[in-house]
């Protein structure tokens, strides 16, 4: 790969950028994300190298699936093996692999043995039984045609749209109303509605409207007013 | 034979599926130990005479079959409903289960490396693996395992007697490995 990356903390390949990383010699913090991304869209703009591009698809999707799970809380500490070493998890995996394909070549060895027995278990229960077949395929062509004759074709998917900037002025309100409040009781109801509220309260964070505080996993997200803002 | 041997012979005769003792007691008004005694008495009667058909006891039920000396016989005869063969990748999705139940999609995925989804779908439909419950664990994902049907139909009593790989073909797998 001759792209390079240029960062404060690293200059050079990108696949370089992930070993460092993966051997845990540079701290996958120091890294911005969209930086390097910023700078390959522009490589990419210039250059039009397609095949760059998609090497540096998987070298980025492994640097963020590093970093998002450096940032997620986890429950218990990760098995430090698999994390770190590769090497061993691989022939971990083989290993056990393996065993599950030996383990189908005995299932496979019954399964003939009982094939030869009879009666065979009973397939039909609980199965949709074979109407009897007594028809054309112009009979059914007739049929067919009466059946979407009949249908009423009206499918229609409501759609619900979520502004963030409606969810933004909705917190904001809340933040002026109240001063303090508790995210979970202003974020709406509905998956789109509660992704929107949270896109929204991120932005409040990152201008510095308001301060946001969140004591545990799952727990309640505080959010109050910025002192002095 | 007893009125009631003959009874519970008709009934496996005539039964598409294994038939478990206390079934076998309730549709014959007898107490079970009593069921059970006789099907013993069946089972060895069968044996002493060297009968076409045997008594064999699958996920825990009874029932009655031919025996494998006469497979080809049977295959001769032709018009016998055989059952649809299991494809590789369906076996050893089914090997995961069996030996490892109840697993999540997720694991079943990550041992075989693959995606699973047609040969879960297959088994599912065939009756061997069903819903058992949901793991604790973020998103709830669906655990599964496997059936009486699918004991039935590997002619085992119960999980126990899924067999093992043996221990020297182990020991050289590891050999290999490092």
């Amino acid at each position: 790969m001759n792209y390079r990356v240029r960062l404060e903390v690293f200059e050079g390949p990108l696949d370089l950028l992930l070993y460092l990383v993966e051997e845990a010699q540079l701290d996958i913090h120091e890294v911005s994300l969209v930086r390097v991304t910023d700078q390959f869209l522009e490589y990419l703009a210039a250059t039009h190298d397609v095949e760059q591009a998609s090497r540096f698809l998987v070298v980025a999707a492994q640097l963020m699936a590093i970093k998002a799970r450096s940032l997620l809380p986890l429950p218990q500490a990760p098995s430090p093996r698999e994390q770190e070493d590769p090497g061993p998890g691989l022939a971990r995996r083989l290993a056990e692999y393996r065993q599950v394909r030996r383990q189908a070549d005995l299932l496979a060895t019954l399964w003939a043995r009982e094939s030869f027995l009879y009666p065979a278990p009973d397939r039909t229960e609980g199965a949709v039984q074979a109407p009897p077949v007594r028809g054309t395929a112009a009979a059914l062509a007739r049929a067919m045609a009466w059946v979407l004759g009949r249908a009423e074709v009206a499918v229609s998917v409501p759609q619900v749209p979520i502004s963030v900037t409606e969810r933004l002025a909705a917190l904001r309100d809340a933040l002026e109303g109240r001063g303090r409040f508790v995210f979970q009781e202003v974020m709406g109801r509905g998956r789109g509605c509660v992704v929107g509220s949270f896109l929204a309260l991120l932005e409040l964070w990152r201008t510095g409207e308001a301060e946001v505080r969140q004591e545990e996993p799952f727990g309640a997200i505080q959010v109050w007013r910025e002192e002095g803002a | 034979m007893s009125e009631l041997g003959a009874a519970l012979e008709a009934a496996l005769f005539a039964s598409p599926r294994a038939l478990t003792g206390a079934e076998l007691g309730r549709v014959l008004d007898a107490p079970e130990e009593l069921v059970e005694r006789e099907l013993a008495a069946l089972g060895a009667a069968y044996e002493r005479r060297g009968a076409g058909v045997q008594l064999r006891r699958v996920g825990g039920g009874w029932r009655l079959m031919t025996r494998p000396e006469h497979a080809q016989v049977l295959a001769r005869l032709g018009g016998l409903a055989r059952r649809a063969a299991l494809s590789r990748a369906a076996m050893e999705t089914l090997a995961v289960v069996a030996y490892r139940q109840p697993v999540t999609r997720a694991q079943l995925e990550e041992l075989r490396g693959v995606g699973c989804e047609g040969a879960l779908a297959t088994l599912l439909e065939r009756g061997m693996v069903e819903e058992v419950g949901r793991k604790e664990a973020p998103g709830r994902p669906v655990l599964y395992g496997t059936t009486r049907e699918f004991l039935t139909a590997f002619g085992l009593r119960d999980l126990g007697e899924l067999p093992e790989p043996e221990a020297e073909e182990l020991l050289q797998e590891r050999l290999e490995l490092e």
